[in-house]
């Protein structure tokens, strides 16, 4: 996870803080030096007092930054659902819990494990005792379990010749869901042509009209059947038929053969296509929708709660080396995607491939 | 005032602060800077509008190929100052700068520049007004620097992130602390070790001063006399009050005149003078006679090498390795200086009762150098009239004084006198326009006193000077140049007499003149303490912090034994009751302060729960009660928090979290916690109904 990682030049670190010059003060330490040189060798005493003033400037900017991280608490709050490569905003919490003295120009961010830093928010000022919040776009690129364990708060007060940044322990696990892809055209339309819904015996909100009957005053003027309320000179009303969703199992291939390089990247291919299925199936189309893989077995269920259950476990799923996977009993008589990675070419280009099958049942 | 707002002013003030700096040294073309000062200081006041001006590339390019090439001409053609050249050719880039101000580089670059021109103003003038601009320049650059760092981080976020306001607090509160970071400034300042090896070290402009070359014409001082140019200020060492008479500064001496001119027939013949340890010897073995004074001179640069000083010098201290000493005991740096010389003098003026010089008598031991009696052709009349006057004269003494009282009551002061082309000048002034000024009193005096038999000589230097009160030294300008006469006295040698009798005060109100002395004394400070700040000073002060630490130290000394004396505990064994009294009460403090740690933490988690209930029933009343699953964590998250500073949700996170760990995690809620806890409930109280 290293594609969070930022360039960090010029980095000292010292009791707990870092400090990375920017060029401003590259710039302005290198000036004072040549100033002072000018100094010693002109002898003027103007001079020694711009030195001074300047190497003051550079105490003084150590001392304020100090002051400013001091005595912070941070905290974050993300959306309640996080997707892959998908950008959301986080939102940061600063408390200044000095007395008396503002913070300003802080800047905070999450430290990821291996020291990767997520998207910087920032904050212009904190009153003293005081709170505000910061809000970052941050993109995550995997799917699976987030842990933050600091926060960097850094800030350039007062005069942006260098950064300082303090890091704020923080034990924190989020859990990253899968990238969600609108389905591919020809998979689109299969799904449409394929699993459109059944029709049922009973009576319904559908579109095909099952009989007919004598009108009741609280019926729908809309449900009057004209033709034939004038032919039997009674007002006679429509009963349409129910149209119930049938109902998806998703079914992931994860079991990894021996010697593939290119499973890895295939296998969240495959992981995001069924994602995305279980969004388009679950959300879009609220369909029932059941899944299995290797070792896991979902049965079929609906709304957002079941979303989440789904999304939780293909956050979480990673490849397995043995095993079956068994149909869910209560999905008996319903109908299958199967979503395999493959060793062909993927749009990608990742060394991997994909490929989902269909089985509409007899 | 809203961050862009503020930070375009900050910006533009920045270079405000240059082009004064540049102003202030006096060397600034206003042609030039005036305009450009103006467009700044429209920017200022209208940050709006200014913000819209623009130039464009082409029309920047050429102003700026322009400038250099002005620059480079005035280099070599008409002003011959690298670094006055370079600094118009810097307010140009700051004009250009000012007119495509866009994006935060081009304020960088318009702050370099403005700093290189303060810089540049640093080479061309030294005085203390500089001081304004320094500061000024500073604190401006602090806000500009503060908001351009707020800016670029705010920047960063996305749009809807909480905006900052730059109100006077800001603006005051940088500003203060810039001026306290003149403490660390100070001590930086007095720290730096002053090892100048000045391999590029410039010389400044030398002000003009007449009288001080071996050649004097009559007559050539009356400009000078008007003039206000500050030519050294003198520190007398225990002189809180202003001299009860003017005090004359020795300067050159005068032996030959020709009847309009005087000159140094000594010229030449000068003794080399070489520093012993940091002092010179001036005359050594000779008597002194009145009680030593020391003075501190700081003389601004002068086109001539004199150095100035009391009456029968006899120690010089000056950072210099060799002086001059002529036949009349007058002082000369070998080379006319560069910069000011500052020096310490201890002399011991002539204190004879004037029984004793008048009892001295008429009568010369010893050969007197015939220079000192030599006179002008065609000097009858004046010997006539010399004879006159001393008739009957004693002692060589008398006669000084009866020629002083006859010229004091018949011949008056004036700077402009009229002039007779056909007489000689002394002539014209003893005998008909009978008006003169310093020049003329003290000739005809010379001249009369040889007629008489008395060697004299003429000396010019300054008389008098200004008394600043405030900073107890005296200030002396061109305007105070003068000429005595030295008489050569049977048994005393040369005393000085003045014969110009004093000259009307001028009509300066006396609030002017107290704030003008109140400026000079500023000003002497400044040269004092910051222009002429020297390693000399530097161990001067880190041998007095010596002193004061060996002091103190002698005190508690001192103290420590009166101690022994008080307790009956004589010597130092007796000492050891007493540290072990001290490490018993220590010992107690721990176990004090480890049972109170505990007692904290019981009492800590008590108040976690008190504040955290309390929390729960204000946002009960306020709407938001917490759902039966959730986490106290969740729930204070769950609660809107919007994009304004002090929103609720951030205050209960914090609460909550803090009852988790003083509750779980075995923190303690400190004083400062307390403060904040009050306050963040506080805060949720204040909060409206949950709409």
């Amino acid at each position: 996870m290293s594609i969070l990682k930022r360039k960090r030049p010029f980095k000292l670190s010292y009791a707990g803080r870092s400090l990375t010059f920017t060029p401003l003060g590259v710039r302005f330490t290198l000036t004072t030096l040549a100033i002072g040189v000018a100094a010693v060798n002109s002898g003027s005493n103007l001079l020694y007092l711009v030195v001074s003033m300047m190497l003051s400037m550079i105490v003084l900017s150590g001392s304020l930054s100090e002051n400013a991280l001091k005595n912070i608490r941070a905290a974050r709050r993300l959306p309640r659902e996080v997707y892959a490569a998908e950008p959301f905003t986080v939102r940061y919490t600063l408390a200044n819990m000095k007395k008396k003295s503002a913070s300003f120009a802080l800047s905070v961010c999450a430290v990821y494990p291996g020291d990767v830093r997520g998207a910087e928010g920032f904050v212009p000022s904190i009153d003293p005792a005081g709170t505000a919040n910061a809000d970052a776009e941050e993109t995550i690129p995997r799917r699976g379990e987030l842990t933050t364990e600091a926060f960097d708060v850094s800030t350039g007060y007062p005069f942006g010749f260098f950064y300082k940044t303090i890091r704020i322990p923080a034990r924190d696990t989020a859990l990253v869901y899968p990238a969600i892809r609108p389905i591919e055209d020809n998979l689109g339309e299969e799904l449409s042509s394929q699993y459109g819904d059944m029709r049922s015996d009973r009576k319904g909100q559908g579109m095909d009209v099952r009989s007919l009957r004598g009108y009741q005053n609280t019926d729908d003027a809309r449900v009057i059947h004209w033709k034939a309320s004038a032919r039997t000179a009674a007002i006679v009303a429509k009963e349409y038929e129910a149209e119930s969703r049938r109902c998806v199992l998703i079914v992931l291939d994860n079991l990894k053969p021996a010697d593939a390089g290119w499973y890895d990247d295939a296998f969240e291919d495959a992981v995001t296509l069924a994602a995305s299925l279980v969004h388009r199936l679950l959300i879009t189309e609220e369909r029932p929708v059941a899944f299995a893989a290797r070792g896991i077995e979902i049965p079929a269920g609906e709304g957002r709660g079941h979303y989440v259950r789904l999304m939780d476990t293909l956050a979480r799923i990673s490849p397995e080396t043995s095993g079956g996977v068994e149909i869910p009993r209560s999905h008996a008589g319903e109908q299958t995607i199967f979503v395999s990675p493959t060793s062909g070419t993927s749009g990608k280009g990742t060394g991997g491939g994909l490929r989902a099958a269909f089985f509409p049942m007899a | 005032m809203n961050l862009e707002t503020a930070f375009q002013f900050s910006s533009r003030m920045v270079a405000l602060s240059g082009l004064l700096a540049f102003l202030i040294t006096g060397e600034a073309p206003l042609w030039l800077v005036i305009p450009v000062f103006v467009l700044a200081s429209f920017g200022c006041i209208f940050p709006g509008h200014a913000a819209r001006l623009s130039l464009s590339k082409i029309a920047s390019d050429i102003i700026v190929v322009a400038a250099l090439g002005f620059s480079v001409l005035d280099f070599f053609y008409i002003g011959g100052s690298l670094v006055a050249a370079g600094a118009d050719f810097l307010v140009c880039l700051v004009a250009v700068k000012l007119l495509t101000l866009q994006a935060d580089d081009d304020h960088i670059q318009l702050f370099t520049v403005s700093f290189f021109l303060m810089l540049a103003s640093t080479g061309i003038s030294t005085r203390m007004y500089f001081l304004g601009a320094f500061l000024l320049f500073f604190i401006s650059l602090a806000w500009a620097l503060t908001l351009l760092t707020i800016r670029t981080g705010q920047g960063t976020g996305p749009s809807h992130a909480a905006r900052f306001k730059a109100g006077k607090g800001f603006f005051l509160g940088s500003a203060g602390l810039t001026l306290v970071s003149l403490l660390l400034t100070s001590l930086f300042f007095l720290m730096i070790p002053r090892v100048g090896i000045g391999y590029f070290s410039r010389k400044g402009g030398l002000l003009k001063t007449s009288g001080f070359s071996d050649r004097v014409d009559l007559g050539s001082m009356g400009q000078v006399l008007l003039d206000q140019s500050t030519v050294m200020r003198v520190e007398i060492a225990g002189m809180t009050v202003a001299p009860d008479k003017p005090l004359l500064w020795r300067g050159r001496v005068f032996d030959k005149y020709n009847g309009v001119s005087w000159e140094d027939s000594f010229k030449g013949g000068f003794e080399l003078l070489v520093n012993t340890f940091g002092r010179f010897y001036l005359r050594p073995g000779e008597k002194r006679f009145g009680k030593p004074v020391e003075q501190n001179i700081t003389l601004e640069p002068l086109d001539t090498p004199t150095l100035f000083m009391l009456y029968q010098a006899y120690q010089l201290d000056m950072e210099l390795r060799a002086i001059l000493k002529d036949k009349s005991n007058t002082y000369q740096i070998t080379y006319p200086p560069g910069s000011r010389l500052h020096y310490s003098v201890v002399s011991a003026p002539a204190a004879h009762s004037i029984k004793d010089m008048k009892a001295a008598g008429n009568v010369y031991f010893g050969s007197v150098w015939p220079g000192y009696m030599q006179l002008p052709d065609g000097s009858d009349r004046l010997k006539a009239l010399a004879a006159e006057i001393t008739a009957g004269s004693a002692s060589a003494y008398e006669k000084a004084a009866r020629i002083q009282e006859y010229l004091a009551r018949n011949c008056k002061y004036t700077l402009s006198p009229s002039r007779d082309q056909s007489l000689s000048p002394i002539d014209d002034f003893l005998f008909k326009s009978k008006e003169g000024y310093c020049e003329h009193f003290a000739t005809a005096t010379a001249l009369m006193l040889r007629a008489s038999g008395v060697p004299a000589r003429l000396v010019s230097g300054f008389a008098g000077g200004e008394w600043n009160n405030y900073g107890k030294f005296l200030l002396i300008r061109q305007k105070d140049a003068h000429t005595w006469v030295e008489a050569f006295l049977p048994r005393y040698g040369w005393v000085e007499f003045d014969p110009t009798p004093a000259s009307a005060p001028s009509g300066t109100a006396e609030a002017i003149a107290s704030l003008r002395r109140m400026l000079e004394y500023l000003s002497f400070q400044w040269d004092r303490r910051v222009v002429f700040f020297s390693l000399w000073d530097q161990f001067k002060m880190l041998h007095d912090l010596k002193s004061a630490t060996a002091r103190a130290r002698q005190e508690l000394g001192n103290f420590g034994s009166g101690l022994d004396g008080r307790l009956n505990m004589p010597g130092t064994a007796n000492w050891k009751p007493l540290a072990a009294g001290l490490g018993f009460a220590a010992a107690l403090l721990l176990a004090y302060r480890l049972t109170r740690v505990r007692a904290v933490r019981r009492s800590s988690r008590r108040a976690a729960v008190k504040f955290y209930e309390e929390m729960v029933r204000t946002l009960r009343r306020k709407g938001f009660v917490r759902p039966p699953g959730a986490t106290p964590l969740e729930f204070a998250h769950s609660l809107p928090t919007g994009s304004s500073l002090h929103s609720p949700g951030g205050d209960a996170v914090f609460v909550t979290e803090m009852y988790n760990s003083v509750r779980f995690g075995g923190a303690v809620i400190g004083p400062k916690e307390r403060e904040y806890l009050n306050k963040a409930i506080a805060r949720l109280k204040e909060m409206g109904p949950e709409r």
